[in-house]
C-alpha cells in the first residue's frame, strides 16, 4: 500500500492469568506469535479468547504473567501507546464522525509534532479506503452503511496508525454468511499483502481454519492446542479439541486392550491406540458408512444430497449421527440400517 | 386541555386590563430585580450543574466501582425529596441558628437569605436533570467507542472531547434546557432560603406569589405569563432538539 508501515513484529505471551473475582478467565497462558504470521484464538464464548485479546490490546491487565510485542514487554504501557490495531466485534465506528473522519481519527489525535498535514491526512485515508474498497463511502456515517461496509471502515481505521499488530474481535459475527465467506477471505489476502502480524479471535471453526497460518484452540481459559489447520485436524490433542474441530460425530465407547466396544454393539468394535477406560470416539459423517440391514439398530431419518453424494441423518442407541450410505447401496427415509466406521480417533474422555 | 387551558389563562389573564399594566409591571423595579436574579442564579446553577451531571454520568454509566448504586441513588435524591425540605436542610446548615451559622457569621458570610443560598438550593433541587439525561444514553451506547479511540492513541481528554462528548451532544442540551427551566421556575427550596426581600433575593416565582398575595393580580399575572413564555421558549427549543437528534439516530 502506499503509506509508509513499521516492520511486522513477533508477539510472545508467557503465563498470563487473569480473574475476574473468583473466576479465572485466563489461566497462565502462554502464546508466540512470529512476525506477519495470522493466528485465530478458537474456542467457545467465555473460553477467554477475547481477555486474551483485550489484554494484548492494552484494554484489559493481565494479573499475571508477561506481554510482550515486538520484543518490548508491555507492562504499564497503556492501550494508546502500544500501536496496536484493534478491530471491535461491534465495530465501535464513532457514530457522529462520518467515514472519513472515523478512518482520519488516528491520524488527527497524534501530538502535534507527528501529526501529518491535512493534505497527508486525505491522502492517506484516500489510500486505505481504497484498499478495503469503499472509496465512494468516505462522506457516509455509520448508521447508512451496510455491515460488510462498517467492518471494512473499522478495518482502514485501525490500519490508519500503521499498527505493527492487528487484533480482530470476532470480525464477522455480525454479518450473513455469504458476507462473511467473502470478506474472510479478502482478509487474508489483504493480510498478506500488508504483512502485517494478526491475531484474530472467533468461535467460528470454519473462519479459524480458513483464514488461519495456526490456531490456537481455547477452553476454560487455556490454549489446549496451537498448531496449523492440519496439524489440529489429524492429531487433535483430546476429545475437546477433536469435537470443537470439523463436523465428526461424538460416539461414547470403552476402550479394553486395544479395542473400542460402542454400548450394545450398536456399531462394530474398532482397534485402536488408546488408553483403557471411557473414551469418546470422534468419527466423520464421510467415513461412517450406512448399509440397509433389517436386524441393523438405526433408522434413517432423512436423506439430503450433499455436494458429490448423500447425507443421511440416522437415529438408534440413543444418537443421532450423520453419515452416507455405504459405495452402491440405496438407502430410503425410514429404512433400518447397521453402521460402520470406516475411519475414528478414539480420545479418552 | 390540562396544560393548554391554565397556560391560557396565565396569558389572558396578564392580559386583561391591556398592555399597559404589563409594561408597568415590567417596569417596576423590584420587577426587575427579580428578573435579574433569578437570570443570575440560572446563570451560575445551570453551568455548575451542566459540569457536574456529565462528571456524575460519565463516571455511573461508564465505569463500575462499588458504590455506584448509591451515587446513582444519590444523584436521584433532589428529585425525591420536597424542594421545600431541600430548602430547610440549607437553613438547617447553613442559618444563623444552623451548624455552620456561628462560623459563617464570624467570617462574615452570608449564605441564608441571600444569593448563595439560593445558587445552592438550585443546584441542588435541578442537580438531577442533565445526569438523568445522560445516563441511559451513555449507558446505552457502553465504552467501546472509548475503547477504539484509545487503541488509536487519543489521550483521555482527547476521547471525552471528540467522541464522548459529540455523542451525547442532543441530549446534554435537552438536559441543560430542562435544568434551566426548573432552575428559573424553582419555587418551593429558593422560598425557603430566600427570605423574601424585595429587590433583593426575590427570584421571579416569588416576585409572582408576593404579588398575588398582594392583591395585584395583573402584575402577578403579567410576571407569571413572562416565566410562563420562558418555559415554552424551553420546550419548543428541546422540541427542536428531538427533532435533529431523531434525524441523526440518536435518542436524545
Amino acid at each position: 500500500m502506499s503509506t509508509g508501515r513499521s516492520e511486522a513484529v513477533g508477539v510472545e505471551v508467557a503465563g498470563v492469568t487473569r480473574r475476574y473475582g473468583e473466576a479465572e478467565a485466563l489461566s497462565g497462558v502462554s502464546l508466540s506469535v512470529a512476525p506477519g504470521e495470522f493466528v485465530a484464538l478458537l474456542g467457545p464464548s467465555g473460553s477467554g479468547k477475547t481477555t486474551l485479546l483485550r489484554i494484548l490490546g492494552g484494554l484489559e491487565h493481565a494479573d499475571a504473567g508477561t506481554v510482550a510485542i515486538g520484543g518490548r514487554d508491555m507492562a504499564g504501557v497503556a492501550a494508546r501507546h502500544r500501536g496496536v490495531g484493534f478491530v471491535f466485534q461491534s465495530y465501535a465506528l464513532f457514530r457522529h464522525m462520518d467515514v472519513f473522519s472515523n478512518v482520519a481519527f488516528g491520524l488527527r489525535v497524534r501530538p502535534r509534532a507527528r501529526r501529518p498535514a491535512a493534505a497527508e491526512v486525505a491522502s492517506r485515508v484516500r489510500a486505505l479506503l481504497a484498499l478495503v474498497q469503499i472509496p465512494e463511502m468516505e462522506r457516509r456515517y455509520p448508521d447508512q452503511l451496510s455491515g460488510g461496509q462498517r467492518q471494512r471502515v473499522a478495518l482502514a481505521r485501525a490500519l490508519a496508525i500503521e499498527p505493527s499488530l492487528l487484533l480482530l474481535d470476532e470480525p464477522f459475527g455480525a454479518l450473513d454468511a455469504q458476507v462473511r465467506k467473502e470478506l474472510r477471505l479478502w482478509l487474508r489476502g489483504l493480510q498478506e499483502r500488508v504483512g502485517i502480524t494478526t491475531i484474530l479471535v472467533t468461535h467460528d471453526q470454519d473462519e479459524a481454519m480458513e483464514v488461519a497460518d495456526r490456531v490456537a484452540v481455547m477452553r476454560r481459559g487455556r490454549i489446549v492446542q496451537a498448531g496449523t489447520p492440519e496439524t489440529l485436524l489429524e492429531n487433535p490433542a483430546d476429545a475437546f479439541v477433536a469435537g470443537f474441530l470439523g463436523e465428526a460425530n461424538r460416539i461414547p465407547c470403552a476402550v479394553a486392550a486395544g479395542v473400542a466396544r460402542f454400548a450394545d454393539d450398536a456399531l462394530p468394535p474398532l482397534p485402536v491406540r488408546a488408553p483403557d477406560g471411557a473414551a469418546t470416539a470422534f468419527v466423520r459423517p464421510h467415513e461412517l458408512a450406512a448399509r440397509p440391514d433389517p436386524g441393523g439398530a438405526f433408522t434413517v431419518r432423512a436423506v439430503r444430497p450433499a455436494g458429490a453424494g448423500t447425507r443421511l441423518v440416522v437415529s438408534g442407541a440413543g444418537l443421532s449421527l450423520d453419515a452416507v450410505p455405504e459405495a452402491g447401496a440405496a438407502v430410503r427415509r425410514g429404512d433400518t440400517v447397521s453402521l460402520r466406521a470406516v475411519a475414528a480417533r478414539v480420545l479418552p474422555g | 386541555m390540562f396544560l393548554g387551558v391554565p397556560l391560557a389563562a396565565v396569558f389572558t389573564e396578564a392580559l386583561r386590563r391591556g398592555l399597559g399594566t404589563v409594561v408597568e409591571a415590567y417596569a417596576d423595579p423590584d420587577a426587575r430585580a427579580a428578573v435579574r436574579l433569578t437570570l443570575l442564579v440560572a446563570a451560575i446553577a445551570v453551568p455548575v450543574n451542566t459540569v457536574g451531571g456529565i462528571a456524575a454520568a460519565w463516571c455511573v454509566a461508564k465505569y463500575g466501582f462499588p458504590g455506584r448504586r448509591l451515587l446513582i441513588a444519590l444523584i436521584e435524591l433532589p428529585f425525591s425529596v420536597s424542594p421545600v425540605i431541600s430548602g430547610l436542610v440549607f437553613v438547617l446548615v447553613f442559618g444563623a441558628q444552623g451548624w455552620l451559622g456561628p462560623w459563617l457569621q464570624r467570617h462574615d458570610v452570608q449564605i441564608v437569605f441571600a444569593l448563595p443560598g439560593l445558587v445552592l438550593a438550585t443546584v441542588f433541587v435541578t442537580f438531577p436533570f442533565v445526569a438523568r439525561t445522560l445516563i441511559p444514553l451513555m449507558q446505552e451506547q457502553g465504552r467501546t467507542e472509548e475503547e477504539a479511540a484509545a487503541t488509536l492513541g487519543a489521550g483521555g481528554w482527547q476521547t471525552f472531547r471528540l467522541v464522548t462528548l459529540p455523542n451525547v451532544r442532543w441530549a446534554l442540551l435537552s438536559g441543560v434546557l430542562l435544568c434551566n427551566a426548573r432552575a428559573m421556575g424553582e419555587f418551593g427550596a429558593v422560598s425557603v432560603v430566600s427570605g423574601h426581600i424585595r429587590g433583593e433575593t426575590n427570584t421571579m416565582p416569588l416576585h409572582v406569589e408576593i404579588l398575588y398575595n398582594e392583591y395585584q393580580f395583573a402584575a402577578a399575572f403579567a410576571v407569571a405569563a413572562l416565566l410562563a413564555l420562558l418555559a415554552l421558549v424551553t420546550l419548543a427549543a428541546k422540541a427542536v432538539l428531538e427533532r435533529l437528534s431523531g434525524r441523526r439516530g440518536e435518542i436524545a
